[in-house]
């Protein structure tokens, strides 16, 4: 007879952004306001994450910048946000890899 | 801001530059430099324009903690308007002219038995809406890690401290689901207009951090 036993399956491991209820250290409360940069890899990818073009909706960047794994936690807010809509743009294939590495060289040898 | 357009066609702003191809500040970072290349591409390819994002920039700029203020200061001084709020906030918000979007949105009622703090756990949903981008420590994993164990010790270092017997509800934000303090009109503020009682309505005391001080 098959053994009746429900199967428990282990829980899933928490994923790196999931730290709810981890001991941390005291809060450093100071402000900054956010660079131009910063600012602006925000509204692109609000721009492109519109209803009308959903090219990396928030739910995608999101799951894209929990995919990060141990980079997740060595970048900052603005800098894993930009990781992650690059990667869920080079995985639909909207930009290659290799094309935006020439790009960000280009752009490295602009005079400035 | 003044705006103007160069001999071929493009815009040039002078307190700050949205173009596409505009110089990068030396010692960039590499992620900076990543964003660049990304907009000037997706700019190139068709699949966003320059104007589309400069909109997106100005629509994230124009969200500030001033217009949560607004909210809340009609809420307390409109017993129907609050009753409104609490049961369908974005509808409430559109009633007067701040648009939510495209989270819902819960707003969470202070009363003299129960505080309520907001805190996304997983990232850091914010009610970017009604007070534009979230500060760091809302970002942190220190808050993150700690405000949904030890919440009386959190606020302690943001200087409020409640009383033993006050209940404290932390709710925990996502992608989805925001959500925003409507804190307890303090003593003191009786006969002040809305404009004077949003003075005292805070980002902090919307995030449920600190009280509103008289």
């Amino acid at each position: 007879m098959a053994d009746q036993r429900p199967v428990v399956e282990p829980p899933p491991a928490r994923r790196v952004n999931d730290i709810g209820g981890d001991p941390a250290g005291p809060i450093d409360r100071s402000d900054h306001a956010a660079l131009l940069w910063q600012r602006m890899a925000v509204a692109t990818r609000a721009a492109i994450g519109t209803p009308a073009k959903r090219l990396v909706t928030l739910d995608e960047a999101r799951r894209a910048s929990e995919d990060l794994g141990l980079l997740h936690d060595r970048l900052g807010y603005f800098e894993r946000g930009v990781r992650a809509a690059a990667n869920v743009l080079i995985e639909k294939g909207v930009l290659g890899e290799d094309e935006l590495a020439r790009r960000m060289a280009e752009i490295r040898a602009r005079p400035r | 801001m003044t705006d103007e357009r160069d001999a071929r066609g493009h815009h040039h702003h002078h307190d700050h530059d949205h173009d596409a191809h505009a110089p990068i500040e030396v010692g960039a970072s590499e992620y900076e430099i990543m964003a660049l290349a990304m907009r000037e591409l997706l700019i190139e390819k068709g699949y966003v324009t320059a104007a589309e994002i400069r909109s997106a920039l100005e629509y994230m700029d124009s969200r500030t903690p001033s217009l949560g203020a607004k909210v809340i200061a009609k809420a307390w001084s409109d017993p129907a308007y609050k009753k409104r709020l609490l049961e369908n906030a974005p509808a409430a918000c559109k009633e007067v002219g701040v648009d939510v979007t495209p989270a819902h949105l819960v707003v969470v009622e202070n009363t003299p038995a129960t505080h309520n703090v907001i805190v996304c756990t997983l990232c850091s949903c914010y009610p970017r809406s009604l007070l534009g981008l979230p500060p760091d420590w809302y970002k942190s994993k220190a808050y993150r890690s700690r405000v949904v164990i030890e919440p009386r010790k959190v606020l302690k270092e943001f200087g409020t401290e409640l009383p033993g017997d006050i209940t404290l509800r932390v709710h925990d934000s996502n992608a989805d689901l925001r959500y925003i303090v409507l804190p307890l009109r303090p003593k003191g503020t009786e006969g002040w207009g809305e404009e004077k009682l949003a003075s005292i309505v805070t980002r902090d005391c919307l995030v449920g951090v600190t009280l509103p001080v008289v």
